[in-house]
């Protein structure tokens, strides 16, 4: 796996686009111009991954969604990327009939069956069409990258197979066939495009064992299958030097309720818990600041703004992971360092200006000849960077106006202290009935944490207490019936030993945004510096990576899709450490794990780990599907 | 308010069986309902061995009462309801069940009997039935009579167990569960806390 997840996905976009060729190198002239039809799944598929301008410069000229109008366009070839659904088949069938276009290339984003396939032939005929669908093709694309490392399976209708949807007391047995199926289908597509075929390792009697039994069915009657196996050699692609499989670790959320709920200090964690951001896209709204109004009391106007995370951003990439206040801090960095490189740039400007009058300024002429000329060509870079700023500084401002107005910092620290078992200085009941601190949300999450951390539970008396005083504060407590069911049921949430202590450390980072007159104004927001320790999904990774023997992770089932018959046994043949491993949570996984898991990877030398889960949610929506869990 | 489980049970000598048991699930969710289901078995077996001929007792754990009654001729009845479940009623029913049990399952069949040789189909709808507990108003008569009996409470499920007993070990040698509720006994246990869903 030396190619990460996305740049696999995004190769096979491209060869899609290309008409399903592999791409001629060092080829000149125009590509052929073509048109792109997707459906909303398709969108979300290539919005991560390729940008408007590159999807111009493959040659599309035009992209629509499947279920518009369109207008004829009869000379150009129609790319179609859809999924095989009765819907989009229907109307790929109404465009052959309407001959829109002069050639169909169809894509289907997961395997399409026999009979839909029989509908568009039936279709091509009746329209006289059939010499026009040029290119038939099963993409096995189902699954979102957003990072390199990280994947989700779906945008749209992912309440089908959310947290709720799996663990809801009145779900039928079909139903669950129906949902484990949708998972199993983009997994399996996943490894398709990964091209390898993993080891399964998943815990017993959760939703991970009905997936990992599915996948491990459908992966071997594929490998078996000697005339449509997506795993011969050609597709593992050249580039494939390890000869070790990959470890594919299936975890069920229920082992860790905590950690989706827990108030966050990373970057791109807090930007997923407090602004709206998903598929890489942050939308903010800013408001313009028209304090001067000339009309007097006008409400401010409120801009939306949406930015792009993108791989090419280099400070996002470098900071995503990195504790807030040194975000803060880099952005000013980032700032000052622009300035310089800005004022260098002026300053060679006005020198042009003194040419001729001097003999020494001939010298220095071709001296700054070739300053400038550096100076110019690093003009986009210095402009990109700019760009940069700003939107990194808007997005951590908006961020930072939400940890002051939320106290975020405080809660942070707490629920740290409660998952690492250490004291508290101050009470439980103190934080929830503090007015300032926090919504009825945070509150909520903070109780949950708290209940779920606890190893006797509170005594009736005080959850009387505690639930008036979240009441008091505005809160729903419906979530909380739920949790309780939960904790009746499940293993204690992690061991004490597994989350560290929080220091706040008085100075240091702090003082020196504070001294430069930085607009990041953290006055009042403790410096609290992260020690690094293991969520349960990483200790479960790392048990399962490195072959350790522990309790938690003993009974574990073994799958490997490549043996010739499968067993239920829980002893590994394979006794060596992985160096690839893939983390995949069945019923929703959030930026906190799986920043966990990168930080864990760093620290172990040539291995790589993958992190995905069936959707990703922040605290507030994993609130939502509590509470209509705990509803009765 | 809510009935969990109803099960006859045989108390032989040395050992206690299963007759014909009903369960009601519906709050679990679908991957806890087979480890559930084994636990209540576990336990309504567990109970009716420690529980002595001719008593009738409450067990209480956690969010749980589990009510028995185990009769003279070795017939009992194991009631698994939450706490705010009226436990009058819950006796008043093991009352009848037993009582038309033993009346339309020959007594012969009892010794050797399992559930799927027993033929008594009246379990499924009673559960259902007592969900409502007014459904037993009508049998005030018996529940004057049972208020004579004396009840015993245990507190926790250890209290029926003899001294040096584990319940860890009678979780380990039970073939009522099944290995994963087995192991998920053991882990929850190791980590310091009481296996909570009983």
């Amino acid at each position: 796996m030396a190619a990460g997840i996305r740049e696999k996905q995004t190769v096979a976009l491209k060869r899609m686009l290309n008409f399903n060729l592999p791409p001629i190198k060092n080829s000149t002239g125009e590509p052929v111009w073509k048109v792109l039809i997707y459906d909303r799944f398709g969108q979300d598929i290539i919005s991560p991954l390729l940008s408007v301008k590159e999807l111009r410069d493959m040659g599309i000229t035009l992209h629509l969604l499947l279920h518009s109008d369109r207008d004829p366009i009869p000379d150009v070839p129609a790319v179609y990327f859809v999924m095989p659904t009765e819907e989009n088949i229907d109307r790929m069938c109404q465009d052959l009939r309407n001959q829109l276009y002069e050639s169909y290339y169809l894509n289907f984003i997961s395997a399409i069956s026999r009979s839909k396939l029989e509908d568009i032939a039936n279709a091509a005929l009746g329209a006289s069409a059939v010499t026009q669908v040029a290119k038939v093709f099963d993409q096995y694309l189902n699954f979102i990258t957003l990072e390199d490392d990280m994947f989700v399976l779906c945008n749209q209708n992912k309440e089908l197979i959310s947290y709720r949807a799996i663990n809801r007391p009145d779900i039928t047995d079909t139903e669950m066939e129906a949902i484990m199926d949708t998972v199993v289908d983009s997994l399996f597509c996943f490894f398709v495009t990964l091209g390898a075929i993993p080891i399964i390792r998943c815990s017993r009697g959760t939703a991970a064992e009905m997936v990992a039994v599915k996948l491990d069915k459908k992966l071997r009657e594929n490998l078996r299958d000697a005339r449509n196996s997506l795993f011969t050699g050609d597709t593992l692609g050249a580039g494939q030097f390890s000869f070790q499989r990959p470890l594919l670790v299936l975890v069920d959320r229920n082992i860790d309720l905590a950690t989706p709920l827990h108030h966050t200090w990373t970057y791109q964690a807090l930007v997923h818990d407090v602004l709206d951001f998903h598929l890489n896209r942050v939308n903010l709204e800013e408001s313009s600041g028209m304090e001067n109004s000339p009309a007097g009391a006008r409400p401010k106007k409120k801009n939306k703004k949406s930015y792009d995370l993108t791989p090419a951003d280099k400070f996002w990439q470098k900071h995503k992971g990195s504790p807030f206040p040194e975000v803060a801090e880099s952005v000013q960095q980032e700032l000052e360092s622009y300035r310089a490189q800005e004022d260098e740039v002026k300053r060679l400007k006005s020198i042009m200006g003194i040419e001729g009058e001097d003999e020494g300024a001939i010298s220095m002429l071709s001296d700054n000849t070739a300053k400038l000329t550096s100076a110019v060509s690093s003009l986009p870079e210095l402009l990109e960077k700019k760009r940069l700023i700003d939107l990194h500084t808007n997005v951590a401002t908006a961020v930072l106006e939400h940890i002051k107005a939320r106290k975020l910092d405080v809660y942070f620290e707490y629920e740290e202290k409660i998952m690492s078992k250490s004291t508290l200085d101050k009470s439980l009941l103190d934080m929830i009935s503090d007015p300032d601190a926090g919504t009825p949300e945070d509150k909520m999450r903070l109780f949950v944490i708290y209940y779920i951390n606890s190893v006797q539970a509170p005594s009736e008396a005080d959850l009387e207490q505690y639930k008036k005083a979240l009441t008091d504060a505005g809160c729903n407590l419906t979530p909380l019936n739920y949790i309780k069911q939960w904790k009746a049921f499940a293993k204690m949430a992690s061991a004490p030993t597994s989350y560290g202590n929080v220091t706040a450390k008085p100075l240091g980072l702090f003082s020196r945004v504070m001294n430069t007159g930085s607009q990041f104004v953290m006055e009042g927001v403790k410096n609290l510096v992260l020690k690094q320790q293991n969520l349960p999904v990483t200790r479960i990774l790392d048990n399962l990576i490195e072959m350790k023997s522990n309790p938690e992770t003993d009974d574990y089932r073994y799958f490997d899709p490549k043996m010739l018959r499968g067993s239920d046994s829980s002893v590994p043949r394979n006794k060596n450490p992985f160096q690839e491993a893939i983390v995949f949570v069945v019923g929703g996984g959030n930026y906190i794990e799986y920043q966990n898991l990168v930080d864990y990877i760093k620290g172990k030398q040539g291995k790589h780990v993958l992190y995905g889960c069936s959707e990703l949610f922040n605290a507030a929506q994993f609130i939502k599907q509590l509470s209509q869990l705990g509803q009765k | 308010m809510k009935l969990y489980s109803l099960s006859v049970l045989y108390k032989g000598d040395p050992k206690v069986h299963l007759l014909k048991a009903a369960y009601d699930l519906s709050s679990f969710s679908f991957f806890q309902k087979t480890s559930v289901q084994e636990f209540m078995t576990f336990t309504s077996q567990l109970i009716v061995e420690r529980s002595v001929l001719g008593s009738r007792a409450s067990v209480k754990e956690q969010e749980y009462l589990c009510h028995v009654y185990v009769r003279n001729d070795r017939l009992a009845g194991v009631v698994i309801a939450d706490n705010e479940y009226p436990p009058r009623v819950c006796f008043t029913l093991l009352e009848k069940v037993l009582d038309e049990f033993s009346t339309q399952v020959s007594r012969t069949d009892w010794p050797s009997g399992s559930p799927s040789t027993i033929n008594y189909a009246a379990l499924d709808g009673y559960l259902s039935k007592y969900q409502n507990p007014r459904e037993a108003d009508a049998m005030t008569k018996v529940q004057a009579e049972l208020d004579e009996t004396k009840i015993i409470l245990h507190n926790t499920m250890e209290s029926l167990l003899e001294r040096g007993e584990k319940l860890d070990d009678l979780v380990a040698k039970s073939e009522v569960l099944g290995l994963h509720s087995k192991h998920f006994y053991k882990t929850a246990r190791k980590q310091n806390s009481c296996c909570e869903i009983m």
